[in-house]
């Protein structure tokens, strides 16, 4: 038998983007008994609960029409309602259901924006496969403008490029753990690492502006949560939280046992692959060392091998025609690229 | 030349005899395998080091190990051969590059041998994990190799897919097999885990106590009769595989995960008359084995 833990420290713990509930029941296991049906009820009743646009109408792009990504804003709580009104207002599903229209699903993903706070007992946005939704907390965009620096930092981020990037990093993520669901994808590693190389490799698919604020604010979010202490910590707390998870996710082993990576991890993995599928335009990272260079030197074949995993698992899927015009659609804001 | 002296030497190595209950399997053709002479590496004038990589080298010859993988892996059919090697890196590991040997260094072995030897009193743990630790680190290299022949699509990271890959070979075996691995090479990670921070996460491999978890979930929901303890909590205290990781079937899925990966791209290849002889096979000597 191995040694048993040691209980530990107490920081919050921070699961960004938990795991998908994979099916009906693992979904009604994720939260309380009742609180599952209620929400599976809200789903299947999604046109219902749904907030009509205030308007100003969303005018879509041309030509970029798939029914398979419908939308819908559930009602905000009070402490949601500017999230709501913010991301009503640039109307952020809609644009992204639109970003999706090449991908070929065999079900509709439906995309939702709703409280999460009671009821998933998280901020963090997630896939189910229960429901086949794209479940998006309105409290993670407080999180995000939270974590958004204020002013440019030295690596030339602004709090738009964090704010705008992980948006899109988010909502890729989570198509990426939806794609693996509904494609029967062979995914040999860890899940949650290959949901973010999926947000890298799309947002390095656009325009070097788009690429750039993506990777940048994707990249910095991690760091920022690095920093903050969301790594496993290095010592044991002699007070350790009485809730297991928080317990776990407090001490220096045990908190290695959360299906994400580390945030230091994540922002290296995001740096690598923009370094690695376009070194000029990314060799700042290196230059202001935040990509070592000993990762550095390897990250054209980490960027090739998942290129090569997406063109075999993926490409199949995608309409070609539609692939080509989304791509020259510009989707981000000229400020949110600055 | 190894000397039945040299074997000795090695205390956690005596309980290999020099015979094999050798499986009637014909080795792969498309394996090959050897064992590189260890060189001295005078910059470094660690003359204790390279005195354990002879001894090693001296068992290596003489247990044969990599043999024994190459009838292991008679099912699988390869277009090109791969060739395993151990060789001296000066570091744990060695990159893999496309096309050449997957290499297991004398330096990883020596560590997996150092961690064992500091395992108080218990023999056939320290048996469990150098049997099983050295079982699959050979498994996770050939990984890269067998990713790399396959044209198979790796999506995560590598080195993490080579050690889901791994895992789940080894749990295809008997009991006492896939116990010995998955209990020996969890407790080496868990022995030798270290304090990992800042750049170091900039690393292409996992940290040793991600790897632990990640080798425990996998074995626990391939098999949750034989690895179910892990999730039992003692009195007063936290199970070993925390409850917010096996909640929901999560094991189970990640278990089933790799098998559907490995059903679509790796088992096309696989002869399944000689997997079942591969099965069928005693691959570990009766002291290497847990019981």
């Amino acid at each position: 038998m191995m040694a048993a833990l040691s209980a530990a420290p107490t920081t919050a713990p921070f699961a960004p983007w938990r795991r998908v509930a994979k099916n009906g029941l693992r979904l009604a296991a994720a939260l309380a008994i009742t609180l599952a049906v209620q929400s599976l009820s809200q789903t299947h009743a999604l046109a219902d609960d749904c907030v009509a646009d205030p308007g100003p109408q969303y005018q879509p792009v041309a030509g970029l029409k798939n029914d398979g990504f419908p939308v819908c804003y559930l009602p905000p709580n009070d402490a949601n309602k500017a999230a709501y009104t913010a991301l009503q207002s640039r109307h952020i599903l809609e644009v992204y259901s639109q970003f999706l229209s090449p991908l070929r699903l065999p079900h509709p993903l439906t995309l939702v924006a709703l409280n999460c706070q009671p009821n998933f007992h998280s901020d963090s946005p997630f896939y189910s496969s229960g429901d086949r939704a794209l479940h998006f907390c309105y409290e993670w965009y407080r999180v995000v403008l939270q974590w958004a620096p204020t002013a440019t930092t030295p690596e030339g981020v602004t709090r738009a490029n964090v704010i705008a990037g992980m948006w899109a990093g988010t909502l890729l993520h989570e198509t990426g753990h939806a794609m693996f669901d509904m494609l029967d994808v062979p995914v040999f590693g860890r899940e949650e690492d290959a949901a973010d190389e999926v947000a890298a490799f799309v947002a390095l698919q656009f325009n070097k502006d788009v690429a750039r604020t993506i990777i940048k604010g994707f990249a910095y979010f991690w760091q920022m949560a690095a920093k903050a202490g969301n790594d496993p910590p290095s010592a044991t707390n002699p007070n350790p939280p009485k809730d297991a998870t928080q317990r776990c996710f407090s001490d220096p082993l045990c908190a290695y046992a959360d299906v994400h990576g580390t945030a230091s991890q994540r922002l290296y993995n995001t740096l690598c692959l923009g370094y690695g599928a376009d070194r000029e335009t990314f060799k700042d990272f290196v230059q202001m060392n935040w990509l070592p260079k000993a990762r550095a030197d390897g990250c054209e074949r980490e960027y090739q091998q998942l290129e090569f995993a997406f063109i075999k698992t993926i490409v199949p899927f995608i309409d070609p025609d539609l692939r080509k015009k989304v791509q020259s659609t510009q989707w981000l804001l000229p400020a949110e690229m600055q | 030349m190894v000397t039945a002296l040299a074997v000795g030497l090695l205390p956690a190595f005596q309980a290999a005899p020099a015979l094999a209950q050798t499986p009637v399997l014909q080795p792969n053709p498309q394996i090959q395998v050897e064992y590189l002479q260890p060189k001295y590496n005078s910059a470094a004038a660690d003359k204790n080091q390279y005195n354990e990589f002879t001894t090693i080298y001296a068992w290596l010859r003489v247990r044969r190990p990599l043999e024994e993988i190459q009838k292991f892996l008679a099912p699988l059919r390869l277009p090109r051969p791969i060739k395993i090697q151990v060789d001296t890196c000066d570091a744990e590991r060695r990159a893999y590059v496309s096309g050449g040997p997957v290499t297991v260094c004398y330096e990883l072995i020596d560590k997996i041998k150092k961690v064992a030897a500091g395992i108080n009193g218990n023999d056939s743990v320290k048996q469990m994990v150098i049997v099983g630790t050295f079982t699959q680190a050979v498994l996770h290299e050939l990984a890269y190799g067998v990713f790399d022949a396959l044209h198979v699509p790796v999506w995560g990271r590598e080195d993490d897919a080579a050690d889901r890959l791994a895992a789940f070979v080894l749990l295809q075996f008997s009991g006492d097999i896939a116990n010995t691995a998955m209990v020996g090479s969890a407790e080496f990670f868990l022995l030798s885990q270290k304090t990992w921070t800042g750049s170091a996460f900039a690393d292409v491999g996992s940290p040793e106590g991600q790897r632990f978890y990640d080798f425990l979930c996998v074995a626990y929901g391939g098999d949750p009769l034989d690895f179910g303890g892990w999730t039992q909590a003692p009195q007063g205290k936290d199970p070993l595989l925390p409850k917010f990781r096996t909640d929901n079937e999560g094991c189970r899925y990640e278990y089933e995960q790799v098998r559907r990966a490995f059903n679509l791209r790796i088992m096309p290849y696989i002869d399944p008359d000689l997997l079942l002889q591969v099965k069928a096979a005693p691959w570990f000597l009766p002291g290497e084995v847990s019981k």
